[in-house]
């Protein structure tokens, strides 16, 4: 089994623990990535809101990678299910015996008027570090007016994001004295505060606590960078003295042979409890990239790894759709927690949580190396908080 | 990163002011630690099976609970901890019953009976 060839696009979280685990098990892996550094996502938030140092949430992806991992720098171009190859934008094909997609989601700016000048003129927390850098740069000088926080759709990454971005940037605004002149506003395409009222209800005081106006269903229509103005499907529109607003989601930008292995946006089409390719037995997709119909975090992409890994070791492993996904508020923070059979559990805010999420974030870049170590760990963890073991009575 | 470099990075750390005590104190403190076989210990743990089944122990529902709940049951505790050491005399059952009528003391019985009746659920 460890002869077989297994190759991995991209290093994101689901891309180097699977390789790394894989390599752990001896297999000969091939892990192809564009960027030479990795870029703890969620690190954003904090770059953009509370001013750290970009440099504390990226790494050289050589250093995040073991040994019988073979780095491989490029953009992926097209992959070739039916031929079992992928092409580089090198030119150089690689070959595989097993293949996992671990592309992440792309970020369309072009989709709504105006966002591209939006995003040029203020950077954002969902692109790069350079560019919630920008945001901060932004931010941290508005001595009074308006922040808009905004998302273009209800399909993105980590989905308590914005509202993370709203309780970090109303914190930095108290510990600045800058509360009563900069006004934090979050519009979101939601019916509630969250898609689930079971968190809605909990996260709306914290919303309310930190003075932060909720505009629920906002979907952004269109933004008007001249007079500062968001306009939504709805029909409403928001004044902005700064406004980020996370970008349409679509698949990774790759061509794919046969079509029909990725949806409509570009995502691809998978098992939701294997995590294998629909129609295909050698090639899986997990994290972002894929329409597993669960929340796009690096908790899935992370649980997802570990889950085709097991696969492809030989085991009967099913991916269950589990969400851990945090929502950081003024010294606590609450757990999104989900699976596909059980929507979200009430979890309350508090100080242990944020504990926990503090620690979870300290041990990211171990538990991307070294994931056989925190296994153990993580699938007590992740058994202890089960939705089904929560129940109704939470956390 | 080769190791002329992992070297070359370490002695920049050691010309830092005070690195060097702290080096020092560091090996001390292994040394100590490895003479009466804390080390040891230390390094068992550590092993991944020792971490699995300390895990499986260690990381349950209840105790991630009580964790959460730690802050405000030190805070009741506490308060009752100064009730239950203040001087008191005993009183008559007419006042006791007087007592029940205070909304403090009737939320402490439910908190009582609904701690106990999950103590009897399972």
């Amino acid at each position: 089994m460890a002869e077989e060839r297994v190759l991995v696009l991209g290093a994101g979280t689901g891309g180097l623990v699977a390789a790394n685990l894989l390599a752990a098990h001896g297999y000969s892996v091939t892990l192809v990535e564009k960027s030479d550094r990795h870029l703890f996502q969620p690190g954003m938030l904090w770059i953009a809101f509370k001013g750290h140092p970009p440099s504390k949430y990226t790494m050289p992806v050589e250093s995040l990678v073991r040994e019988g991992v073979r780095l491989v720098r490029g953009r992926v171009e097209h992959i070739d299910l039916a031929e079992r190859r992928v092409r580089l934008a090198s030119g150089e094909e690689l070959g595989y015996d097993w293949l996992i997609i671990a592309l992440g989601a792309s970020l369309d700016y072009s989709a709504i008027p105006g966002h591209e000048k939006l995003h040029e003129e203020f950077g954002d927390y969902f692109s790069s570090e350079n560019d919630a850098a920008k945001l901060w740069s932004k931010f941290s000088r508005l001595e009074e007016g308006t922040l808009v926080v905004a998302a273009a759709d209800p399909l993105y990454k980590c989905p308590p994001a914005p509202h993370k971005a709203a309780f970090l940037a109303s914190d930095t605004l108290a510990r600045t004295g800058r509360k009563g002149k900069v006004k934090v506003v979050l519009a979101l395409p939601f019916l509630h505060a969250y898609p689930s009222k079971t968190m809605a209800d909990i996260i709306e005081p914290e919303l309310e606590k930190a003075g932060i106006e909720l505009v629920t269903m906002f979907t952004v229509d269109s933004i008007d960078t001249e007079n500062r103005v968001i306009r939504s499907l709805e029909g409403d529109e928001i004044s902005y003295s700064i406004a980020t607003v996370i970008p349409i989601h679509k698949g990774p930008r790759v061509t794919v042979n046969p079509e029909s292995a990725v949806d409509g946006d570009g995502f691809f089409k998978v098992d939701k409890y294997t995590l294998r390719l629909e129609e295909y037995d050698d090639a899986f997709a997990i994290g972002d990239c894929s329409n597993a119909p669960t929340s796009k975090t690096g908790v899935t992409a992370h649980l997802g790894a570990e889950v085709v890994v097991d696969r492809i070791l030989g085991y009967d492993a099913r991916f269950t759709g589990r969400t851990n996904c945090p929502v950081v508020a003024d010294g606590t923070a609450a757990f999104v927690i989900s699976d596909y059979d059980h929507p979200p559990v009430p979890v309350k805010f508090s100080k242990l949580k944020r504990m926990m999420e503090d620690l979870f974030i300290a041990a990211y870049w171990s538990s991307l190396k070294y994931p056989e170590r925190w296994r153990p760990f993580f699938r007590a963890y992740f058994e202890a908080t089960s939705p089904e073991r929560l129940g109704m009575r939470g956390w | 990163m080769s190791d002329v470099e992992a070297v070359e990075k370490l002695l920049d750390y050691l010309q830092k002011p005070g690195a060097a005590e702290t080096l020092e104190k560091l090996l001390k403190l292994m040394e100590n630690l490895d003479r009466s076989g804390v080390l040891d210990l230390f390094i068992a743990i550590t092993e991944p099976e020792v971490i699995e089944r300390l895990s499986s122990i260690l990381v349950s529902t209840g105790l991630l609970r009580l964790l959460d709940n730690l802050e405000p049951l030190m805070d009741a505790l506490g308060r009752a901890s100064t009730a239950l050491t203040a001087p008191a005399e005993p009183k008559s059952l007419s006042q006791i019953l007087a007592e029940l009528k205070d909304p403090a003391v009737r939320r402490g019985l439910s908190r009582l009976i609904s701690a106990l009746r999950e103590l009897g659920s399972e």
